[in-house]
């Protein structure tokens, strides 16, 4: 699409150069213009999804994850064994189609590939419920932060202040070891606490600056209470990056997760998780496939967050683009 | 530049006290000394009565806060609670084990970081520049513990395979207590930096490259093109110098990351550093232990914030604090 098109978009609408992942700066390819003048309204979010779709590695993440967190959730239908299932007659089995032991066995006869299956559902569970809980609980500190300024602010900056003096891997161990070996849900609360300070920063941040905007002051002028400038006025301009900075946690709540699991403070056998199946691996080091295929899956699904947050970054947050990855 | 570090100084005495304070609360309840002490039988129950009482834990966790805290400044870091040895011999061993690790690793990483950073900025969408973009998303992506471990078992194989020793997959020296400066440690050391050498990497690396980007897009980087000024000179003289900027606070707030890294990766090479020490006590339930480690890193991680803004103001004289 030539560039010199542009002149027929409507001025309202904004048109900046959008880098494709293939490099090169390339116009908005747009369907309408071969329909003359006759334009489609679209909203802020067709646009958005209009620009996801077009980043290629952002809509190859999407279909990874939807694989990989499919079989997670599908995992009684997908895993062709149960996750404790012992077989002593066939420990440390490489991995092979017989008997459907795609990824081979452990050292009690268990199918590897089934637990990599149900450690999945378990990084899933763990990533999108830290993400998603931190979020709201960042969200609405943050947002009351930000706004109001005061002492709550400065409690905020404070705590925050606190949480970046010690390692985050070290104060979590030590967490998670008073809170016992427990489930994923005890895990998860445990990662709540320390992520939702990042999030409550960034979303402090926008409400400073945007509160001194413009159009907050219209607002308040024509009458708007507080509640309304926050949730009407500020909050749907922060949500660009509130999701991608949502998405990027998925990643990094499963990377940690599985960190701790490794070091045995995190997820507690029975409950398959993919951190303690590579700990499980770490005891057989000529058995590679143990090791490999837990991890490789851990990589895989934070290679797909981080592909998918990237998209989202440049389809919600235009202006603020970064150099392209 | 004086009066703020000093402020900056004396504000962080508050924020030490607290986060040892909820540290110590935390670690007190999440570990029981006393687990061993009460499992074995031969053990006379009087003993461990009077080991309780000398040690004060039949106080509150608030008070033994406080004697903790007396302990730190009359017996420099206290006595494990465990074998009732002098902490800070083990503490100041562990550090200088860490610390090379860290530093060998992050110097080589920040090196070779900023090299490719240039490059990838220069030779933008080329080739050299999309197969380290992938490498750095794969270093962000992975897992540290998971990397160490395959680094582990590829070199276990080959030894298994041809007996050729490259490098060792556990400790530091062949001999407990080797010398630090050694073909032996250099073989010992060369996994576990390789690990904490491609996490860091992937952050420097696209750190330097995004820094680079943003710098020859400006105007004076224009202007000076436009004077005439040559490539090379333009690159090295007007962009490498201000890109490199950021690269300096990205480097020194990584500090606890890493030292998160190195828990992990000292754990899975068994090393004998800081990060296998803090591990190790946390599973003992040997609470002066960990608090140990924790006071230390969060001065560790104090002070290398504090250089993080000292260093920003002086390469960028644009920033002032008063």
């Amino acid at each position: 699409m030539a560039p010199a098109d542009d002149s027929l978009y409507p001025s309202t609408a904004t048109f900046e150069p959008v880098y494709t992942p293939t490099g090169g700066v390339a116009a908005p390819v747009d369907d309408t213009a071969a329909a003359g003048l006759d334009l489609k309204v679209r909203s802020q979010w067709s646009y958005a999804r209009m620009r996801f779709f077009r980043h290629r590695l952002a809509v190859a993440g999407l279909i990874g994850l939807i694989i990989i967190f499919g079989a997670g959730i599908f995992a009684p239908l997908i895993a062709p064994y149960s996750y404790a299932q012992i077989d002593l007659y066939n420990i440390l089995h490489s991995p092979t189609t017989i008997g459907h032991h795609y990824f081979g066995t452990d050292g009690i006869g268990s199918d590897e590939f089934s637990r990599v299956i149900w450690g999945i559902r378990t990084s899933l569970e763990v990533g999108v419920f830290v993400a998603v809980v931190s979020t709201i609980v960042g969200l609405i500190i943050g947002a009351v932060a930000g706004y109001y300024r005061g002492w709550i602010d400065n409690l905020l900056m404070r705590v925050t202040d606190l949480v970046l003096t010690l390692p985050a891997l070290a104060i979590l161990l030590a967490f998670s070891a008073l809170v016992g070996n427990g489930s994923q849900w005890t895990l998860s609360i445990i990662l709540v606490a320390f992520f939702w300070t990042g999030i409550a920063r960034v979303v402090r941040g926008m409400f400073l600056s945007l509160r001194e905007k413009e159009y907050v002051e219209a607002a308040k002028a024509s009458g708007a209470g507080d509640g309304r400038l926050m949730f009407r006025h500020i909050l749907p301009n922060t949500l660009g990056p509130i999701v991608v900075n949502m998405t990027l946690a998925v990643g990094t709540a499963i990377l940690t997760e599985s960190a701790l699991s490794f070091l045995g403070f995190g997820i507690a056998p029975p409950t398959p998780s993919l951190g303690q199946l590579v700990a499980n691996g770490q005891n057989y080091p000529t058995q590679w496939w143990l090791t490999i295929f837990p991890g490789l899956v851990i990589v895989l699904i934070v290679l797909c967050v981080n592909f998918v947050g990237d998209g989202l970054r440049d389809a919600l947050d235009p202006q603020q683009r970064r150099v392209r990855a | 530049m004086l009066t703020y570090i000093t402020r900056r100084v004396l504000y962080s005495i508050p924020v030490l006290f607290f986060s040892t304070f909820f540290s110590f609360i935390f670690v007190s309840y999440a570990a029981n000394p006393l687990l061993a002490a009460r499992a074995n039988p031969r053990l006379d129950p009087q003993v461990l009565q009077i080991l309780i009482h000398q040690n004060h834990l039949d106080k509150p966790v608030l008070v033994r806060y406080f004697y903790w805290l007396e302990s730190l400044f009359t017996h420099g870091l206290g006595n494990s609670l465990i074998t009732l040895k002098p902490i800070w011999p083990d503490i100041s061993r562990t550090m200088g084990h860490t610390a090379q690790l860290i530093i060998i690793s992050e110097t080589l990483a920040i090196l070779l970081g900023v090299a490719v950073g240039i490059y990838s900025a220069i030779r933008q969408y080329s080739f050299f520049d999309y197969s380290f973009t992938t490498f750095s998303f794969l270093g962000f992506a992975m897992p540290t513990f998971w990397l160490a471990l395959v680094l582990q078992i590829l070199f276990v194989d080959i030894y298994n395979s041809w007996h050729v020793r490259i490098f060792y997959t556990s400790g530091l020296n062949t001999v407990p207590g080797g010398p630090a400066w050694s073909l032996d440690r250099a073989q010992h050391l060369a996994l576990p930096v390789l690990t904490l050498l491609i996490i860091s990497f992937a952050l420097y690396s696209r750190y330097m490259r995004a820094s680079m980007l943003d710098v020859i897009n400006s105007d004076y980087v224009r202007t000076a093109r436009a004077k005439g000024v040559a490539e090379r000179k333009v690159i090295m003289r007007h962009v490498f110098r201000n890109a490199l900027i950021p690269i300096t606070t990205v480097a020194a707030l990584n500090v606890g990351a890493l030292l998160g890294g190195a828990i992990v990766t000292e754990t899975v090479f068994t090393l004998d550093g800081m990060g296998h020490y803090f591990v190790l006590a946390l599973g003992q339930g040997d609470t002066y232990e960990v608090m140990a480690y924790l006071l230390v890193t969060a001065v560790i991680i104090i002070v290398f914030n504090l250089i993080a803004d000292i260093t920003y103001g002086f390469l960028d004289p644009r920033i002032r604090y008063d």
